[in-house]
């Protein structure tokens, strides 16, 4: 459910008032965060976002009109950043995958590696394989708890697309998290 | 797992979470390390957005086309960086884990105090890109670069060294491992099998590289 933000310290932030910039940052840092680690899922990847995020929003604010809510206007911000944090990856993720996949832990077998690991972190490493489009909504739908329809709105598509995206999330997350259940419970 | 079971599994695992404390005084420090900003108003629009395009194209191709292809090669080029070149210079071994930790999100296990032979010159970590850092270093009279990524394919998390070989490349040493989710990649100027330059890490007894195949 979106919410919106005191227009004081939005106005605040547009004459370049330090202390309202700081109350709009404590009042959305845990939403942005979550957004970029959900979206990411890496730590410092997501403090990387969440700084981006907060640098086009001081940067940006004066263009703020009011025509949709802040609330939307940011969920905007952290989707674009998140967005060029994917494109600054795609360049050299096939260099970094291809080294990696040189590697292979000679010891602990996949299954010890899944049963040591957090629950949590099974079901972010998922998420962080799906497509960057349906991750998105899964984020935006499960981290913010938004409807369809505001979804929608951010990522500026229809309802439909919104609907469709997750549909097809849903069916890559059970068979991917259903495979992990089957394999812990043998 | 049922599609009716997969709505309360994703509710409860990815909702949200604190944001770390530091993130305010990281995002004062890129405000601060990005302003003030030139004055482009006073220079007509079309020719400085012109210019900005121009650059911007021509910095990229750049450096796609100097860009190291391999991690070893990446580590092999961090060898002809200068110290000025490097964002944090120190030789201070703690100081450097906790940049690196802050900056990158990546623990380089340096031990406090190193051999004598090793003199740190910094680190420097990769704001474009893969979660990477490197320390520069001295050993001796040579040069040794350790270029330190986290794993983002989980294949990694051996507890032990588990190395993945040794070249020679461009006329130095390179060897990379992987370490507890974290993989190595360290290169080094000094001849022959040399291990001195492992004393970065390990000041008593360095694991054992193996012997090195020509590449280059």
């Amino acid at each position: 459910m979106l919410v919106d933000t005191d227009q004081d310290v939005i106005e605040g932030c547009k004459r370049g008032d330090e202390a309202a910039f700081r109350e709009l940052f404590e009042s959305h840092k845990d939403k942005i965060y979550s957004i970029a680690l959900r979206y990411a899922g890496d730590r410092a990847a997501a403090m990387d976002i969440s700084q981006d995020t907060f640098l086009k929003l001081m940067d940006r604010i004066g263009q703020f009109r009011g025509e949709s809510s802040f609330d939307s206007w940011l969920y905007r911000l952290v989707v674009n950043s998140c967005m060029d944090y994917r494109r600054r990856q795609k360049r050299w993720l096939p260099m970094v995958e291809e080294f990696f996949d040189s590697f292979r832990a000679p010891q602990a077998t996949p299954l010890q590696d899944l049963m040591a690991d957090e629950r949590q972190q099974q079901v972010q490493d998922v998420v962080a394989k799906l497509a960057p489009e349906h991750r998105m909504v899964v984020v935006l739908r499960y981290t913010e708890g938004l409807s369809y329809e505001e979804i929608a709105d951010i990522l500026n598509c229809s309802r439909g697309t919104v609907a469709s995206r997750l549909n097809r999330a849903h069916k890559v997350l059970e068979r991917r998290l259903g495979a992990l259940a089957k394999e812990v419970g043998k | 797992m049922s599609s009716e079971n997969l709505d309360p599994v994703l509710k409860k695992h990815l909702g949200r979470v604190e944001a770390p404390a530091n993130l305010w005084g990281h995002v004062q420090g890129r405000i601060a390390a990005e302003s003030p900003k030139p004055s482009y108003w006073k220079v007509p629009a079309f020719a400085t957005a012109a210019f900005v395009v121009a650059i911007a194209g021509g910095w990229t191709m750049w450096q796609q086309s100097q860009a190291p292809q391999t991690v070893e090669a990446m580590a092999v080029a961090a060898l002809g960086n200068r110290p000025e070149q490097l964002e944090l210079r120190t030789d201070d071994a703690a100081s450097i884990r906790k940049w690196v930790r802050a900056n990158a999100g990546i623990d380089i296990p340096l031990p406090p105090k190193h051999s004598e032979v090793i003199r740190i010159t910094g680190a420097s970590v990769n704001h474009e890109g893969p979660r990477m850092a490197q320390v520069a270093y001295q050993v001796g009279e040579f040069r040794a670069a350790l270029l330190v990524t986290k794993d983002p394919t989980g294949v990694t998390r051996y507890p032990k060294h588990d190395f993945r070989g040794s070249n020679s490349l461009d006329a130095a040493r390179v060897t990379s491992w992987s370490l507890k989710g974290q993989a190595y990649t360290l290169a080094w100027t000094a001849p022959g099998e040399d291990r001195t330059a492992c004393l970065l890490c390990h000041d008593q007894e360095p694991p054992m590289v193996p012997p090195a195949a020509q590449v280059n």
